[in-house]
């Protein structure tokens, strides 16, 4: 563990210091683009090392570390060290720092006393980062969700933060360092609107407490890393760096989740509309280049992967899109105006009351817009679109990019959280406003103690639930309800055709081996069974062919006279 | 038909946003709109918290 420790600590600074050394290359000069181009380096550089080590099978902290270690002489040897960037004096409001580190302190607290509690997340997510670890690199048993072949830049990041301790109680941190990255690129599309220090803290703490995307941070969720990925190339592109870095944006976020790509005609429409304002200090166009390169090298890795061993860079979507073994449409192939009508009426008649059920990461039924969007943002917005031009590009091209995303995916009970970018808006509005007037300021200090109070824990995890896991210690922290039935040394069996929680089977410190069950008749899967020494089974949402195999074992107790226990 | 009937339009929030539309295109350079614009936030914040009463858990 002490190692994992020390590598975990020395491979962090690594990415720092490269960090800090490539930005040096491309800046801009100004802090507040330059904040978002060092965290996207960072998350660049750490997305690059995972995908190197997973290749060679070095994924853990001995590789991690050394290579770390490696690096980081290189860089202490280079100068990159040297004259550390000066933090003090912070130029915004001390009461405006006090709530930053409120707010980050309760959100290191839930990253420690937090564990995977959400169905994608247990059924594709996750699964096989347990599978990557355990191997020590990527594997190809992908797990039986179809889904688990989406592209996993944000699970890359998950990677980096379970490999070192060979444990899963640090991995909400990747939600963290894209959260951070939205707030920097928040603050910096507020600073490049040619509002004061103070302002744009105030919106990149109003974006940050956004009670989706403060959720979604810490359940290893992605839809709020493509909200990051959205506000950093927004922020990039109102800061006019060179495209290239733009382009590194874009191709990190396209390999975080498709949806992101949905959202690109806004985003293209905010660049047209911003060709205007001046550009940044031009570094020239090797460095950025090979970022640019890098960055797409890195976002398009789950494409090509899906390209050759599939067949198809999209893998399991195919042209009629993608639908669960129930028959319910998971995923649309294209726009659908009715889509579009049906979750833009379901937004305004139920979903931005954010009424009919409480905060979720998932959001079911909700926007969780939360109220400083409702009650502050929105009128702010009405009000400042007509002096602000900047904003109200901004919000015109948000406005295209929810228009697309909501075109392109399927209305369902979640769909909300696929535009969770659009009350960026309104959390700059608010801020500005409130700059204007200070009359709104006790309205939106209200607004913001309500969101607080009401993101301590999502609705996925019950209060039984983190009371229990409160009580665990962190090498057992899990949000399993009911304890794993494992035979020691022996895996466990896995049995779905579908979604399920196969992630709890593993274990926290992943130590236990799942083994994904493929039969369709009893026969084979005593084969299975017998092959892999397996005592215990896990069911998940089970097909037609499986769920008649297990009827008849029902019937006929193969397993049971095999001393197998079925859960 | 996508109607919000008559008697829900004060507790509904698109239409609260387009009544205040409306007047701020009209007074916002007026000595009223701030005292407006506070009202409708406050509305506003005391609609979405009464509708989130119900969910405690």
């Amino acid at each position: 563990m002490i190692l994992g420790v020390l590598a975990m600590v020395v491979a962090n600074a690594a990415t720092l210091l490269g960090a800090r050394a490539m930005l040096s290359r491309i800046g801009t000069g100004r802090p507040a683009p330059d904040a978002v181009l060092f965290l996207v380096l960072r998350l660049l550089l750490i997305s690059g090392a995972v995908i190197v080590a997973g290749l060679t099978r070095t994924l853990g902290p001995l590789g991690l570390g050394l290579a770390g270690a490696a690096a980081l002489a290189a860089l202490v040897a280079r100068g990159a060290h040297r004259n550390p960037p000066r933090l003090r004096p912070l130029p915004w409001s001390p009461w405006l720092s006090l709530l930053a580190a409120i707010i980050g302190l309760r959100l290191l607290l839930q990253v420690w006393f937090f564990a995977p509690a959400y169905g994608d997340v247990l059924s594709y997510h996750l699964p096989k980062i347990a599978e990557w670890i355990r191997a020590g690199g990527f594997t190809r048993d992908f797990g039986p969700d179809p889904r688990s072949t989406f592209p996993a830049g944000f699970e890359l990041i998950e990677l980096w933060w379970t490999a070192f301790l060979h444990h899963d109680v640090l991995i909400e941190m990747a939600g963290l360092e894209l959260l951070l990255l939205a707030g920097a690129s928040v603050y910096a599309l507020a600073r490049e609107f040619g509002w004061s220090s103070s302002c744009a803290m105030a919106a990149a703490i109003a974006a940050v407490m956004i009670p989706g995307l403060h959720l979604q941070a810490t359940a290893c969720m992605n839809d709020g890393a493509v909200v990051a990925w959205i506000a950093a190339t927004a922020a990039l592109t109102a800061a006019r760096v060179s495209p290239a870095l733009i382009l590194a944006a874009v191709a990190l976020g396209a390999g975080t989740k498709p949806t992101f790509a949905f959202a690109l005609p806004g985003l293209l429409c905010f660049a047209v509309l911003s060709r205007r304002d001046p550009a940044a200090a031009s570094p020239g166009r090797l460095a950025p280049g090979i970022v640019s390169a890098g960055a797409m090298l890195v976002g398009s890795f789950w494409y090509v992967r899906n390209a050759i061993f599939f067949g198809n860079p999209i893998h399991p979507m195919g042209g009629s899109g993608m639908s669960s073994i129930a028959g319910l449409p998971l995923q649309r192939f294209g726009p659908s105006f009715g889509s579009l009508v049906d979750n833009v009426r379901s937004l305004l008649d139920l979903r931005v009351y954010d009424h009919l059920a409480p905060p979720s990461a998932s959001h079911l039924a909700i926007s969780n817009w939360g109220v400083m969007s409702f009650a502050v943002g929105f009128p702010a917005l009405i009000y400042l679109a007509r002096s602000e031009d900047r904003l109200r590009r901004l919000a015109v091209s948000f406005l295209v990019s929810l228009v697309c995303v909501w075109s392109l995916v399927v209305f369902d009970l979640f769909s909300a959280r696929f535009v969770l970018f659009v009350p960026l808006v309104p959390a700059l509005a608010a801020a500005r406003l409130i700059e204007r007037h200070r009359i709104f300021l006790p309205i939106a200090a209200l607004a913001l103690v309500f969101q607080f109070a009401t993101t301590f824990l999502p609705a996925e995890i019950s209060r039984e639930a983190a009371s229990r896991m409160a009580r665990q210690s962190w090498r057992e922290r899990t949000a399993s309800p009911l304890p794993i039935e494992a035979s020691a040394g022996r895996p466990i069996g896995y049995l779905s055709d579908y979604s399920g929680t196969p992630y709890w089977l593993y274990g926290p410190g992943f130590s236990t081996p799942v083994v994904t069950l493929r039969s369709n008749t009893l026969e084979g899967l005593t084969g299975e069974l017998k092959e892999h020494r397996i005592r215990v089974i896990y069911l998940g949402e089970l097909g037609d062919s499986k769920r008649r195999m297990m009827r008849d074992d029902e019937r006929n107790g193969v397993l049971r006279s095999l001393g197998i226990l079925v859960r | 038909m996508w109607v919000t009937p008559f008697g829900a339009l004060w507790r509904d929030w698109f239409a609260i946003l387009c009544a205040f539309w409306i007047f701020t295109a009209l007074a916002s350079r007026t000595r009223a709109w701030p005292m407006v614009a506070a009202a409708t936030m406050s509305g506003l914040l005391l609609l979405y918290g009464a509708l989130q009463l119900g969910l405690s858990r």
